[in-house]
């Protein structure tokens, strides 16, 4: 497990543009952040460039990064994500959305232990818990598999209408759940 | 479209992070993220909640040559391979630290140019370079034994966290920890070192670095990672 504090001394050191600093971030946080990019794209060569586009950003943009933003590996997790939304939209999704395995995703996601590395990462499982079962997994699959809310509603067989209000209220759920 | 209304600019800040705001939607919000600070906030509020969950993800190892394609997108000097996995208990590091060839030159080498400056050939003195794991120097300890002091010199500036502290420890093989108490990234020091020290440093291997909260470890003995490490050498 990727010590969050060490993280943050490399994203610091990082933002004062030291490579090995840089260098050492990379080689912490690479593979989990592949893994985030693998999950959305489900194409090597596309979570490679998603990987290569974030890490450029993150070196720029490391500066930007303070600890009371979240955890470092959520806050280049996201840089990841947002980078891998736009190359999957920009291309054809070439994944059948009815071949992503939800019950593969939660054995991958493991116990709970794996999840839980930092406290807004526990508060945020818990509160997940407390939504139905529908609405936890729309807004899981949107999250990792960075499925649209077509997407969901094909994989789901549910109506679109029914979908938007699962995340729109599952997500308002989880704000009122965390502010408690 | 009234994006003053609190709810609407939440529900839409949540979904652009969770992924489900997209195509044109997405790139107007955010362009209208871009000239609205206050939507930032939340948006970054929304980054904290939910990008957390991304801890929980199963590594996949990277193909070397994302790596190489980084630094050289970002003009970086061909360094070594960045080391993967990390050695992150303090007898690993250590164990590292014994197996690099290269400590007793580069503390010589400091010796030598700080000795330059030096009017008198000071003799006893036992001197650390600390060093991260990519052995780029942070620290040089020098040990003065006949005039009792600890001079701390910086050789790179360090970054800790807020609400953190540098705390220096000397080990000998076998032994537990000492503390020599806190150090600062940027600062030099010269302390006094007691006789009691004094021996415990002439018997010593290793000095070392680790990250602490503010006002040092609460258990006497290291808490945090070590990203620093020394071996010590005799002048």
């Amino acid at each position: 497990m990727t010590d969050q504090l060490q993280l943050q001394t490399l994203l610091a050191a990082s933002a004062r543009k030291d490579e090995q600093a840089f260098a050492k971030l990379y080689s912490l946080a690479s593979a989990n952040l592949y893994a985030v990019a693998m999950r959305i794209l489900k194409k090597e060569a596309a979570a490679q460039d998603a990987l290569q586009e974030a890490f450029v950003q993150i070196w720029h943009r490391a500066i930007d990064f303070h600890s009371d933003k979240g955890s470092p590996m959520a806050w280049m997790a996201t840089i990841v994500r947002y980078r891998s939304l736009d190359i999957l939209r920009k291309q054809k999704r070439l994944v059948n959305v009815e071949d992503i395995d939800l019950e593969q995703m939660d054995k991958e996601l493991g116990p709970l232990g794996k999840l839980l590395e930092s406290d807004m990462a526990q508060e945020l499982w818990i509160c997940l818990q407390e939504l139905n079962d529908k609405q936890r997994n729309a807004i899981l699959m949107a999250f990792y598999e960075g499925l649209t809310h077509d997407e969901l509603a094909e994989r789901t067989a549910t109506a679109l209408g029914t979908i938007k209000s699962w995340i729109r209220r599952g997500l308002q759920s989880v704000k009122g759940c965390l502010e408690r | 479209m009234k994006y003053q209304d609190p709810e609407l600019r939440q529900a839409l800040a949540a979904e652009y992070v969770l992924g489900t705001l997209q195509g044109r939607a997405r790139r107007r919000f955010e362009k209208l993220a871009s000239e609205d600070a206050r939507l930032r906030q939340i948006i970054s509020s929304w980054e904290q909640k939910l990008g957390s969950l991304s801890e929980g993800v199963v590594p996949v190892d990277v193909p070397e040559h994302v790596w190489a394609s980084i630094q050289k997108r970002l003009g970086f000097d061909l360094m070594p391979k960045a080391r993967s996995g990390m050695l992150s208990t303090f007898w690993n590091s250590l164990m590292l630290w014994r197996s690099l060839a290269t400590v007793a030159t580069i503390a010589l080498m400091f010796a030598a140019y700080l000795n330059l400056f030096a009017p008198k050939l000071v003799v006893n003195q036992y001197i650390a370079v600390l060093q991260t794991e990519q052995q780029q120097a942070s620290w040089l300890i020098k040990s003065d034994l006949q005039n009792k002091r600890m001079i701390v010199h910086i050789v790179n500036e360090q970054t800790i966290p807020i609400g953190k502290a540098f705390e220096l420890w000397m080990i000998k093989e076998g032994d537990k920890p000492i503390s020599l108490g806190l150090i600062s990234p940027d600062k030099q020091l010269n302390l006094p070192l007691s006789d009691e020290l004094l021996d415990k440093i002439k018997q010593a291997n290793v000095m070392a670095v680790s990250i602490e909260p503010a006002g040092g470890s609460p258990t006497g003995q290291p808490t945090g990672p070590v990203p620093y490490t020394g071996k010590v050498t005799q002048l």
